[in-house]
């Protein structure tokens, strides 16, 4: 084993080893086009996440809010600019990878319904990142935050208080209306369900 | 054969590690040096006040929210008052946002934030307390149990 010198040609013989080679390329290929910016672009728009109809909801819902185009200036924000995190690539990738994985298996396993969907609201600082709020609104973060409404200024000297810390508080802890217009409640709920839990 | 073993396992270490991180990414936030204003009891105090008086709304715990959040400062603990509405809607926004926030009781027309009677006349602890369990304003004249949950 020692003496034995290190050489691909010893393992590009036979069917078999075409067969790998094969496979090997396939693979490589297939993690290069997933890996590519442009397929990680288009996977994180609406278009793609709405594409499947248990996602109807909250693109139709989305689409009416300030953050998905319903705004004088155009301006329209990805699904995956509030539901990945922003704070480095790797975070970005790896968290996109194993959610969309989950979001797949749940797919095809059909294990998806409203009433999921409305009690893992409580969970939103779980799935939708502050890092992502920040990579836009910048001025919460850096301090320079103006208004004119002295609450508003404090809560927002609370939120970076409390930053990093074990009691640390997310945008949405207190947002809970944006990205789908404040409608997500009203079109998860089960009415009937809802007045027999007291 | 070593060779390649290494460069297999050190592709299937990578890989795991990617999955881990994907599992469990928690973004890095950087604690700040910002610190809330000063009060004028000290936090020890203000602690053991909540220990008297603790808050039975979940959410505002959840935010960790302590007397002076709400309440405002103060050096004596007598010269507290309950809130206002309006020192409510400086973070709830206007009665209408309300309502709207709480649309999907308009489904059975039950939504008392845009009710049939009083529309925005009500105070908010009227029904919503933060020390007391909260009642239902409602329950004075109507039978509401079949249509209506216990107020939050």
């Amino acid at each position: 084993m020692k003496t034995k010198k290190f050489s691909i040609r010893s393992y590009v013989k036979g069917k078999a080893a075409f067969i790998t080679i094969i496979l090997a390329t396939a693979f490589v290929t297939i993690m290069i086009a997933l890996f590519s910016t442009k397929v990680i672009h288009a996977t994180g728009k609406s278009e793609f996440c709405g594409s499947c109809h248990e996602m109807n909801t909250f693109k139709k819902t989305y689409e009416r809010d300030i953050h998905g185009g319903a705004n004088s200036v155009g301006f329209k924000a990805d699904c995956v600019q509030c539901h990945l995190p922003q704070d480095s690539q790797i975070d970005f990738l790896s968290t996109k990878v194993v959610s969309g994985t989950k979001e797949v298996i749940t797919h095809f396993s059909g294990q998806f319904s409203d009433e999921k969907y409305y009690q893992n609201r409580k969970n939103r600082e779980d799935f939708v990142y502050s890092s992502g709020c920040i990579s836009c609104h910048q001025d919460i973060d850096n301090g320079k935050f103006k208004t004119d409404n002295q609450k508003a200024k404090k809560m927002h000297t609370y939120y970076l208080s409390k930053k990093g810390s074990k009691q640390a508080i997310e945008c949405v802890s207190c947002h809970t209306n944006v990205g789908h217009n404040g409608e997500l409640r009203h079109k998860l709920i089960d009415m009937d369900k809802y007045l027999d839990e007291k | 054969m070593k060779k390649l073993l290494i460069v297999l396992g050190v592709l299937v270490i990578a890989s795991i590690a990617f999955v881990y991180e994907g599992m469990n990414a928690k973004e890095q936030s950087k604690e700040t040096a910002v610190n809330m204003p000063a009060t004028t009891l000290p936090a020890s105090k203000l602690t053991e006040l909540q220990k008297d008086y603790p808050s039975k709304n979940d959410q505002h715990k959840k935010l960790g929210f302590d007397c002076v959040t709400c309440h405002g400062d103060f050096k004596d603990p007598k010269e507290v008052l309950p809130l206002q509405k309006e020192q409510c809607l400086t973070c709830h926004g206007d009665y209408k946002k309300v309502a709207k926030r709480t649309s999907f009781l308009d489904k059975k027309e039950v939504n008392p934030h845009d009710g049939f009677h009083h529309k925005d006349q009500l105070d908010c602890a009227d029904c919503h307390r933060e020390h007391k369990p909260s009642v239902n304003y409602c329950a004075n004249c109507h039978d509401t149990k079949v249509w209506m949950k216990s107020t939050p």
